[in-house]
Formats: C-alpha cells, sequence, structure tokens
C-alpha cells in the first residue's frame, strides 16, 4: 500500500499504520524500511480491542488459503519482520473521516489476507475529500 | 468498527508522542491498516 501512497494523498487522505510493537519497535521499522506515514504503537492492544480485531488459532494463522499468497510475496522479495507483542492478531484495514464516518473496513480472515487496494480507492472517492491539487474526487 | 471509540484511544508514535486517533482524521480521510509485524 506504501507504494501507492502519493495517489492516496491526492484524494486528500493519508496512510496510518498501527502496529503491535513497543515504539522502539516501531522507529526501527521506519527507519528500515524507509517509511514516509505515521506509525503508531499498540502494544497493550487498546487500539485493537476497539476495533474489535480478532486474534487468530493456529488453524487460521496457518489457513491453506495463506499458501499462496505468502509463497508470492516470498519470492517477490518480501521478508516478515519484527513481530510485536501478538504473533496472533490479524490485520485489518479501514478507511475514516472526516470525522467519525466509516466508510470501508476489512477484517483479515488469515495472515496473508489484505484489503484489495481497488475496494480501498473506491471507498476514499466515496469520502468526497477535495485533493491536494483542489481538483474534487471523482463521484463513485 | 465504531470511529468513535477507536478515535478516543491515544497511541505512542515512535517518539513517544502521543496521538488521539479522532485527531488524525478530524478533518481529513485516513487509510487506517493494522499490521501483523512492523516490517
Amino acid at each position: 500500500m506504501r507504494d501507492r501512497i502519493e495517489e492516496i494523498r491526492k484524494l486528500g487522505a493519508e496512510l496510518v499504520a498501527v502496529g503491535t510493537g513497543r515504539p522502539e519497535q516501531v522507529a526501527d521499522f521506519i527507519e528500515n524500511e524507509r517509511v514516509n506515514f505515521l506509525v503508531l504503537s499498540d502494544e497493550k492492544a487498546e487500539a485493537a480491542n476497539a476495533a474489535s480485531i480478532e486474534n487468530a488459532s493456529v488453524f487460521r494463522l496457518f489457513h491453506p488459503n495463506s499458501f499462496a499468497p505468502t509463497l508470492h510475496a516470498w519470492k517477490a522479495g518480501h521478508r516478515i519482520g519484527t513481530s510485536g507483542r501478538r504473533v496472533t492478531q490479524l490485520g485489518a484495514s479501514f478507511v475514516v473521516g472526516p470525522g467519525a464516518e466509516v466508510h470501508y473496513e476489512h477484517y483479515d480472515e488469515h495472515p496473508a489476507d489484505h484489503a484489495p487496494l481497488a475496494e480501498i480507492f473506491a471507498a476514499l472517492e466515496r469520502t468526497g475529500v477535495e485533493s491536494a491539487s483542489g481538483v474534487p474526487a471523482p463521484p463513485a | 468498527m465504531d470511529a468513535k471509540s477507536l478515535g478516543a484511544i491515544t497511541l505512542n508514535d515512535a517518539a513517544g508522542e502521543r496521538k488521539l486517533l479522532a485527531d488524525l482524521w478530524a478533518d481529513r480521510p485516513v487509510v487506517l491498516v493494522f499490521l501483523r509485524h512492523f516490517g
């Protein structure tokens, strides 16, 4: 998703990541991965609990549907980095705002499941926020 | 997901500065991604 961050910003939005590790791990992640967006530490799972993010059973962590995407990611050079405090916590993606309106939510079914980028961008366009260039986002 | 409940939470950034989540999306949309791991 971070490869598309400029497109996200052109739609007047921002990307924010929440991890399970300590702030020091966040700092290492930002430095090692050259991250150019906000990353927050949710080491006590306060945000994860508020967002109803699930912890996976062993069966979901090693779900057969995760095998092919994991292998594909591995071949593409992606590696799993430092794990945080909750290795069984699954991921999730939301499009929120302006205000408290939730435009999109995706709860990962297994570790290799991620929100389709097309769905995230469609949700961003539905927010109707003007882009940084002053051009309104197109209607859905 | 209830953004009002989630927005009431504050989290630390890499520098240890507290961020109220609701402030992040008060004036603009945010793509909020919960990671399983760092990197």
